[in-house]
Protein backbone atom coordinates (compact mmCIF):
# COMPACT_ATOMS: atom_id res chain seq x y z
CA UNK A 1 0.00 0.00 0.00
CA UNK A 2 1.32 3.66 -0.55
CA UNK A 3 2.26 6.40 1.42
CA UNK A 4 0.34 9.44 1.28
CA UNK A 5 2.29 11.62 -1.25
CA UNK A 6 2.39 15.14 -1.37
CA UNK A 7 1.63 17.59 -4.29
CA UNK A 8 3.40 20.57 -4.19
CA UNK A 9 0.13 23.09 -3.97
CA UNK A 10 -3.76 23.09 -3.69
CA UNK A 11 -5.93 21.19 -5.94
CA UNK A 12 -9.76 21.08 -5.54
CA UNK A 13 -11.53 17.86 -7.10
CA UNK A 14 -15.13 19.47 -8.29
CA UNK A 15 -17.34 15.98 -8.68
CA UNK A 16 -20.15 15.95 -10.86
CA UNK A 17 -22.87 16.99 -8.77
CA UNK A 18 -20.96 19.95 -8.11
CA UNK A 19 -19.89 21.08 -11.99
CA UNK A 20 -23.55 20.09 -12.43
CA UNK A 21 -25.19 22.99 -10.26
CA UNK A 22 -22.63 25.17 -10.77
CA UNK A 23 -23.30 25.41 -14.36
CA UNK A 24 -27.09 25.89 -13.60
CA UNK A 25 -26.10 28.88 -10.99
CA UNK A 26 -23.88 30.89 -13.62
CA UNK A 27 -21.85 32.16 -11.43
CA UNK A 28 -19.54 30.46 -9.45
CA UNK A 29 -17.98 33.66 -7.21
CA UNK A 30 -19.38 32.65 -4.02
CA UNK A 31 -17.96 29.46 -4.41
CA UNK A 32 -14.53 29.90 -5.41
CA UNK A 33 -14.11 33.10 -3.38
CA UNK A 34 -14.63 30.95 -0.47
CA UNK A 35 -12.44 27.74 -0.96
CA UNK A 36 -9.75 30.21 -2.17
CA UNK A 37 -10.10 31.93 1.47
CA UNK A 38 -9.97 28.93 3.42
CA UNK A 39 -6.94 27.23 1.39
CA UNK A 40 -5.34 29.89 -0.75
CA UNK A 41 -5.36 29.37 -4.47
CA UNK A 42 -5.91 26.34 -6.01
CA UNK A 43 -6.01 24.52 -9.38
CA UNK A 44 -9.94 23.56 -10.32
CA UNK A 45 -9.62 19.88 -11.00
CA UNK A 46 -11.67 16.85 -12.81
CA UNK A 47 -10.73 13.42 -13.17
CA UNK A 48 -11.96 10.92 -16.09
CA UNK A 49 -14.47 9.51 -14.27
CA UNK A 50 -16.04 12.58 -13.90
CA UNK A 51 -15.63 13.67 -17.20
CA UNK A 52 -17.25 10.68 -18.49
CA UNK A 53 -20.47 11.42 -15.91
CA UNK A 54 -20.97 14.91 -16.93
CA UNK A 55 -20.64 13.91 -20.52
CA UNK A 56 -22.93 11.29 -20.24
CA UNK A 57 -25.67 13.86 -19.23
CA UNK A 58 -25.17 14.74 -23.40
CA UNK A 59 -28.49 14.08 -24.96
CA UNK A 60 -27.12 15.19 -28.25
CA UNK A 61 -23.92 15.79 -30.22
CA UNK A 62 -24.59 19.79 -29.84
CA UNK A 63 -24.56 19.25 -26.14
CA UNK A 64 -21.88 16.74 -26.00
CA UNK A 65 -19.68 19.29 -27.69
CA UNK A 66 -20.84 22.07 -25.53
CA UNK A 67 -19.95 20.17 -21.86
CA UNK A 68 -17.21 19.08 -23.62
CA UNK A 69 -15.56 21.92 -24.21
CA UNK A 70 -16.97 23.68 -20.93
CA UNK A 71 -14.62 21.22 -19.01
CA UNK A 72 -11.50 21.53 -21.60
CA UNK A 73 -12.04 25.17 -20.60
CA UNK A 74 -12.28 25.17 -17.02
CA UNK A 75 -11.10 21.92 -15.41
CA UNK A 76 -7.70 20.36 -15.45
CA UNK A 77 -8.02 16.75 -15.41
CA UNK A 78 -5.78 15.15 -12.89
CA UNK A 79 -5.37 11.18 -14.44
CA UNK A 80 -3.72 8.50 -13.44
CA UNK A 81 -1.06 8.04 -15.80
CA UNK A 82 0.29 4.19 -15.07
CA UNK A 83 -1.13 1.03 -14.23
CA UNK A 84 0.80 1.32 -10.91
CA UNK A 85 -1.15 4.58 -10.42
CA UNK A 86 -4.47 2.96 -10.88
CA UNK A 87 -3.96 -0.61 -8.96
CA UNK A 88 -2.59 2.18 -5.48
CA UNK A 89 -5.76 3.94 -5.83
CA UNK A 90 -7.87 0.98 -6.32
CA UNK A 91 -6.10 -0.64 -3.72
CA UNK A 92 -6.65 2.30 -1.43
CA UNK A 93 -10.12 3.17 -2.35
CA UNK A 94 -11.05 -0.93 -1.56
CA UNK A 95 -10.26 -0.35 2.05
CA UNK A 96 -11.41 2.65 2.41
CA UNK A 97 -14.88 1.52 1.33
CA UNK A 98 -14.22 -1.46 3.86
CA UNK A 99 -13.78 1.28 6.78
CA UNK A 100 -16.54 3.15 5.41
CA UNK A 101 -19.05 0.22 5.69
CA UNK A 102 -17.58 -0.25 9.05
CA UNK A 103 -17.99 3.46 10.16
CA UNK A 104 -21.60 3.79 8.88
CA UNK A 105 -23.35 0.74 7.09
CA UNK A 106 -26.45 2.72 6.30
CA UNK A 107 -24.60 5.35 4.47
CA UNK A 108 -22.24 2.80 2.67
CA UNK A 109 -25.03 1.38 0.75
CA UNK A 110 -25.62 5.11 -0.87
CA UNK A 111 -21.73 5.45 -1.88
CA UNK A 112 -21.06 4.86 -5.33
CA UNK A 113 -17.68 2.97 -6.56
CA UNK A 114 -16.72 6.53 -8.24
CA UNK A 115 -16.84 8.13 -4.59
CA UNK A 116 -14.36 6.04 -3.57
CA UNK A 117 -11.93 6.09 -5.96
CA UNK A 118 -12.34 9.55 -5.42
CA UNK A 119 -11.82 9.38 -1.82
CA UNK A 120 -8.64 6.88 -2.73
CA UNK A 121 -7.73 9.64 -4.15
CA UNK A 122 -7.91 12.29 -1.71
CA UNK A 123 -6.28 9.30 0.56
CA UNK A 124 -3.12 9.72 -1.81
CA UNK A 125 -3.10 12.93 -1.29
CA UNK A 126 -4.28 13.96 1.87
CA UNK A 127 -2.67 17.60 2.33
CA UNK A 128 -3.41 19.00 -0.58
CA UNK A 129 -6.03 17.74 -2.33
CA UNK A 130 -9.76 18.77 -1.62
CA UNK A 131 -13.16 17.49 -2.86
CA UNK A 132 -15.59 19.75 -3.66
CA UNK A 133 -19.46 18.17 -3.71
CA UNK A 134 -22.86 19.25 -3.01
CA UNK A 135 -23.39 15.53 -2.39
CA UNK A 136 -22.72 15.98 1.52
CA UNK A 137 -23.85 12.30 2.33
CA UNK A 138 -21.22 10.64 -0.11
CA UNK A 139 -18.00 11.34 2.20
CA UNK A 140 -18.46 10.73 5.95
CA UNK A 141 -17.05 12.58 8.41
CA UNK A 142 -14.88 11.99 10.56
CA UNK A 143 -12.44 9.76 8.24
CA UNK A 144 -12.97 12.57 5.39
CA UNK A 145 -12.22 16.60 7.43
CA UNK A 146 -15.04 19.19 6.69
CA UNK A 147 -12.96 21.73 5.72
CA UNK A 148 -15.63 24.27 4.96
CA UNK A 149 -19.72 24.40 4.05
CA UNK A 150 -21.57 27.10 3.19
CA UNK A 151 -25.49 26.93 1.91
CA UNK A 152 -26.32 28.44 -1.94
CA UNK A 153 -29.71 28.87 -4.24
CA UNK A 154 -29.39 26.65 -6.97
CA UNK A 155 -32.42 27.32 -9.57
CA UNK A 156 -34.53 28.48 -6.48
CA UNK A 157 -33.46 25.96 -3.87
CA UNK A 158 -31.37 26.14 -0.73
CA UNK A 159 -28.61 23.66 -1.05
CA UNK A 160 -25.23 22.75 0.90
CA UNK A 161 -22.18 22.26 -0.76
CA UNK A 162 -19.28 21.77 0.84
CA UNK A 163 -14.84 21.30 0.85
CA UNK A 164 -13.60 17.90 2.16
CA UNK A 165 -10.14 16.73 2.40
CA UNK A 166 -9.00 13.51 3.84
CA UNK A 167 -8.02 13.22 7.74
CA UNK A 168 -5.67 10.80 8.23
CA UNK A 169 -5.87 10.06 11.88
CA UNK A 170 -9.45 9.87 11.74
CA UNK A 171 -9.00 6.93 9.55
CA UNK A 172 -5.79 4.88 11.08
CA UNK A 173 -8.14 5.03 14.30
CA UNK A 174 -10.82 3.29 12.40
CA UNK A 175 -8.48 1.23 10.44
CA UNK A 176 -7.13 -0.17 13.73
CA UNK A 177 -10.24 -0.62 15.03
CA UNK A 178 -11.48 -2.41 11.85
CA UNK A 179 -8.77 -4.76 11.47
CA UNK A 180 -8.78 -5.86 15.10
CA UNK A 181 -12.27 -6.52 14.80
CA UNK B 1 5.23 13.27 -27.64
CA UNK B 2 2.10 10.49 -28.22
CA UNK B 3 -0.21 9.81 -25.86
CA UNK B 4 1.19 6.29 -24.80
CA UNK B 5 4.75 7.70 -24.16
CA UNK B 6 3.15 10.17 -21.97
CA UNK B 7 1.76 8.19 -19.44
CA UNK B 8 4.72 5.85 -19.65
CA UNK B 9 6.38 9.04 -18.11
CA UNK B 10 3.76 9.55 -15.74
CA UNK B 11 3.67 13.37 -15.82
CA UNK B 12 1.33 15.43 -13.38
CA UNK B 13 -1.51 17.56 -14.65
CA UNK B 14 -0.02 21.09 -14.78
CA UNK B 15 -1.02 23.40 -11.57
CA UNK B 16 -2.70 26.15 -13.01
CA UNK B 17 -3.87 29.16 -10.15
CA UNK B 18 -7.97 29.58 -10.05
CA UNK B 19 -9.32 32.53 -12.50
CA UNK B 20 -12.33 33.26 -11.46
CA UNK B 21 -13.24 35.54 -14.07
CA UNK B 22 -12.59 33.16 -16.88
CA UNK B 23 -14.10 30.53 -14.90
CA UNK B 24 -16.95 32.22 -14.84
CA UNK B 25 -16.83 33.57 -17.96
CA UNK B 26 -16.76 29.83 -19.08
CA UNK B 27 -19.65 28.80 -16.55
CA UNK B 28 -22.39 31.70 -17.62
CA UNK B 29 -21.73 29.89 -21.29
CA UNK B 30 -22.63 26.48 -20.45
CA UNK B 31 -25.27 28.21 -17.78
CA UNK B 32 -27.24 29.57 -20.67
CA UNK B 33 -27.13 26.25 -22.62
CA UNK B 34 -28.96 24.75 -19.49
CA UNK B 35 -31.36 27.77 -19.24
CA UNK B 36 -32.58 27.31 -22.63
CA UNK B 37 -34.05 23.89 -21.87
CA UNK B 38 -35.20 23.19 -18.54
CA UNK B 39 -35.07 19.42 -19.20
CA UNK B 40 -31.32 20.09 -18.80
CA UNK B 41 -31.71 21.65 -15.31
CA UNK B 42 -33.30 18.62 -14.54
CA UNK B 43 -31.21 16.07 -15.24
CA UNK B 44 -28.45 17.71 -13.81
CA UNK B 45 -30.58 18.00 -10.63
CA UNK B 46 -31.12 14.59 -10.57
CA UNK B 47 -27.51 13.70 -11.78
CA UNK B 48 -25.75 10.60 -9.61
CA UNK B 49 -29.22 9.71 -8.68
CA UNK B 50 -29.14 7.10 -12.09
CA UNK B 51 -26.41 5.65 -10.39
CA UNK B 52 -27.24 4.75 -7.29
CA UNK B 53 -30.56 3.32 -8.42
CA UNK B 54 -28.76 0.96 -11.20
Amino acid sequence: MSQSISLEKNWVLFDTCSISKISVIGDATKILSAVQSRIGSFTPAITSLIRFEYLRQSKSKDEFEGFRDYLNDTYTEIDLYSKEDLFDIYNLSSELACVCRFVSSNHYKHISMVDFVHGGLLRRYPRNLFLLTFDINDFLTPIFKLVHHESIEVNGKLEIWALYSFDQNEFHKYIDIFKNK
Amino acid sequence: MDKKEKKEKNEPAPWNPIDIKKFNENTRTISEMYRSDPERIKRAEGENDDDKNE
